[in-house]
C-alpha cells in the first residue's frame, strides 16, 4: 500500500511538473529563516560495523534538539536554484551533555512543483564543525531534503521541511580511529521564505 | 600553462577537504561513541564512600551523608545551605562521622568540624573546636576518607615557617578537643619556600585505610608552576622528585607506580618506601596519551600465574572507557588496552568519584551520576575487552 502512495506521489509531482507553467526565471532568489527539531537516527560505526538507531540510551545516545538556519537561493533555470544554509543544531545525550553541530554547506534545489506551493527536493553538501564534551571537529556535511512551501501572496512563503543529515566522523589519531563513525539525522523544521 | 591550473585546481580541493575533515585531536573517545554511550544519570549524585561499618555501608552525596544495607537507606545528615558538608569520615570506632563544612563568614577559610552520630536518632554534635598548639593560626583545609584532617599554620618554634600538618582529631577529653599530628611538611625543613599545598593523592580503592597501613603522596606547588611530591605513611616522608603534576599511584606487588595527569606511567621502585625517589630522568613505562585528573582511578592488579602487573586507570573524560596498562615484572615498556565490556561495561559512561575495595579485584565504585557499581575482576584474563575479565554489577545493584 505505501509503495502505491510513493508511487502515486511520484506520478503526481512528474504530471504536475511536465505541464505546470514555470513559476519562476532564472534570477529569482529566495530567502528564508528556519527553525525546528532534528532526531538524531542513527550512528554507524565503520571498524565495528556496528549501526545503533534510535533516541536515547543504548541507541544513538541522542535527544530531538533543535535547529535553525538562514538559507540563500537563486535561480539558475526555471526549475532549479543554487545557494547555501548556515545553520545551528544542538541535542542532548543521554547523560544531558550538549552536542552541536553548525553546519554550511551549499545547496542545489529542484522545483518541480512551483508557484503558489513550491515542492522544492535539495541536495546539499559542506561542512560542519561539531562538538560533545572534549571532542570538537570540522567535518564534512551531506544532506537531501524535501520541503513543501505555501505562499498565500506574491513574496512570503511558509513550509514544512523534513529530509535526512549525513555527518562523517574521521579521526586520524590511532587511537581513535575506531571510533569513526557515520551520523544520521532527520530534520523536521518549518521556515519562512521571502521570494522575489 | 594548463598543467599548472590542472594543479591548482586539484591542491585547492585537496586543501578544502583537508581544511573541513578532521581532526579531534582533544578528545578522549570518538565523539559520536561518547554520545551513543553516554547513560541517564539515576538521581543520586555520589561524592564519597566513607566506608562499611557493618551492615551499612556509609557515603556522601550532594544531598547529604546516607548509610544503607542495600535494602534501606537513611539520611544521616542533610546538607542545607549553611550545612554543606565538604568532606567527612567515618569513625566507626566511636560511631560517628565527622565532616567539615566551610565557615559562615566567606572571607574566614578556615573550615569547621562537625559530626553525626551513625546511630539512630543520628544526634548532632554541636561545633567542635579542635586545636592544635604546635603551630599559631592554624586553619582547617580538608578532611580525608583515611581520618587525617589537613592543617595550615605557622610553627613559632621554627621562624614561623608555613606548616602544613596531616593530623587526626582526638577528643579523649570531650571538653577539649585535639589535633595529633601525623607528618608535617614545613616551608624551612622540606624546603618548601613559596610552596602551596597542591594534592593528596589516596590510592584507588583504599582511600579510607589509615596511612599506617596505605601511604600518601603530598605534593606542592609554586606559582611558577613547580612541584614537589613526598610519599608518606604517616611517621617519614621521602621526596618524590618529578617536576610535574601527579594524577594519583598504585602500589602493585610491592612496587609503586606513579601516574602523572599528561598520562606518564613511572616504575618509582620499591615499597615501602626507604629513600627519596627520583623520577627526573627516568623514562616512563608508558605514555598513554590521555588526560587524567588529579586523584584519578588508578588500580592495580597482580596476576601472579604470569607474573603481569595490570593497572586500570580512567581519563578525566566520563565518556573515555577504562584503560589498563600492562606489563611483566622487570619490564621496561608497558602497552595499554582500553576495557568496554565486563568489569568496565558501565564505567566507559560514568565519571567515578570514589572507591572502595571490598576485597581484592572487588571494587565498589561510585559516580557522579549513573550511581555505584560493584566490580569483580578476575586478574588471569582481565585484559581481555570481554565479559570473561569479571562482572560489574548494574547501577546501584552492589552488595557489601
Amino acid at each position: 500500500m505505501k509503495k502505491f502512495l510513493l508511487l502515486g506521489l511520484m506520478m503526481g509531482i512528474l504530471v504536475s511538473s511536465a505541464f505546470a507553467v514555470p513559476y519562476y526565471d532564472k534570477g529569482n532568489q529566495m530567502f528564508s529563516f528556519t527553525i525546528g527539531t532534528s532526531f538524531p537516527t542513527f550512528t554507524y560505526f565503520f571498524d565495528s560495523n556496528e549501526i545503533r538507531s534510535g533516541l536515547g540510551e543504548g541507541n544513538t545516545g541522542g535527544k530531538v534538539g533543535g535547529y535553525g538556519a538562514i538559507s540563500y537561493q537563486v535561480f539558475n533555470s526555471q526549475n532549479s536554484a543554487i545557494g547555501g544554509e548556515i545553520g545551528y543544531d544542538f541535542n542532548f545525550s543521554a547523560s544531558n551533555m550538549l552536542f552541536t553541530a553548525v553546519p554550511f554547506y551549499a545547496k542545489y534545489s529542484l522545483f518541480p512543483v512551483q508557484g503558489q506551493v513550491d515542492l522544492p527536493i535539495s541536495f546539499g553538501l559542506g561542512g560542519a564543525y561539531i562538538k560533545y564534551n572534549d571532542a570538537s571537529l570540522m567535518t564534512l556535511f551531506g544532506n537531501v531534503q524535501v520541503g513543501l512551501t505555501w505562499y498565500p501572496g506574491d513574496n512570503w512563503g511558509f513550509g514544512l521541511t523534513t529530509g535526512l543529515w549525513l555527518i562523517p566522523e574521521f579521526n586520524y589519531k590511532e587511537e581513535l580511529r575506531a571510533d569513526n563513525a557515520l551520523a544520521g539525522f532527520i530534520p523536521l523544521t518549518l521556515s519562512i521564505t521571502y521570494r522575489q | 600553462m594548463r598543467t599548472n591550473h590542472k594543479y591548482i585546481k586539484i591542491f585547492s580541493v585537496l586543501a578544502i577537504i583537508a581544511a573541513i575533515t578532521g581532526c579531534n585531536a582533544d578528545a578522549s573517545a570518538g565523539l559520536f561513541r561518547q554520545i551513543s554511550e553516554s547513560t541517564t544519570p539515576v538521581g543520586i549524585r555520589y561524592r564519597q564512600i566513607l566506608g562499611i561499618s557493618s551492615p551499612d555501608i556509609y557515603f556522601t552525596t550532594t544531598e547529604g551523608i546516607y548509610k544503607t544495607d542495600t535494602n534501606t537507606s537513611t539520611q544521616i545528615k542533610a546538607n542545607t545551605d549553611v550545612s554543606l558538608n565538604r568532606a567527612a569520615y567515618l569513625d566507626s570506632t566511636n560511631s560517628r562521622v565527622l565532616f567539615l563544612i566551610n565557615n559562615s563568614d566567606p572571607d574566614i577559610s578556615n573550615s569547621i568540624v562537625k559530626g553525626v552520630s551513625i546511630v539512630s536518632p543520628y544526634t548532632k554534635y554541636p561545633n567542635l573546636a579542635p586545636t592544635y598548639a604546635a603551630l599559631d593560626s592554624v586553619t582547617i583545609h580538608n578532611l580525608y576518607t583515611n581520618g587525617l584532617f589537613l592543617l595550615q599554620g605557622t610553627d613559632p618554634a621554627n621562624s614561623n615557617a608555613k606548616t602544613f600538618v596531616l593530623a587526626t582529631y582526638d577528643d579523649t577529653v570531650p571538653a577539649s578537643p585535639v589535633f595529633t599530628k601525623k607528618i608535617s611538611f614545613n616551608e624551612i625543613d622540606n624546603l618548601l619556600s613559596g610552596y602551596s599545598l597542591e594534592s593528596v593523592l589516596q590510592a584507588t580503592g583504599k582511600e579510607t585505610v589509615a596511612i599506617g597501613t596505605q601511604p600518601v603522596i603530598v605534593s606542592f606547588v609554586n606559582e611558577a608552576g613547580n612541584y614537589k611530591h613526598f610519599i608518606t605513611d604517616g611517621a617519614t616522608s621521602y621526596t618524590i622528585t618529578l617536576n610535574t603534576r601527579l594524577a594519583n599511584f598504585a602500589i602493585i606487588n610491592s612496587k609503586l607506580y606513579i601516574l602523572t595527569i599528561d598520562g606518564k606511567l613511572y616504575h618509582a621502585g620499591a615499597t615501602p618506601v626507604g629513600a627519596a625517589i627520583d623520577l627526573g630522568s627516568a623514562t616512563p613505562l608508558l605514555d598513554i596519551t590521555k588526560v587524567y585528573d588529579v586523584n584519578a582511578f588508578m588500580y592495580g592488579v597482580y596476576d601472579s600465574g604470569t607474573s603481569t602487573n595490570y593497572i586500570i586507570t580512567k581519563s578525566n573524560s566520563k565518556n573515555d572507557p577504562l584503560y589498563v596498562v600492562s606489563f611483566t615484572n622487570g619490564a621496561t615498556t608497558a602497552t595499554g588496552k582500553s576495557i568496554r565490556y565486563g568489569y568496565g561495561e558501565y564505567l566507559d559512561s560514568a565519571e567515578i568519584v570514589s572507591t572502595y575495595e571490598k576485597a581484592a579485584n572487588d571494587l565498589l565504585v561510585a559516580t557522579a551520576e549513573n550511581g555505584m557499581f560493584d566490580i569483580t575482576i578476575i586478574p588471569a584474563s582481565m585484559n581481555d575487552d570481554s565479559t570473561s575479565n569479571g562482572t560489574s554489577s548494574v547501577s546501584e545493584d552492589y552488595t557489601l
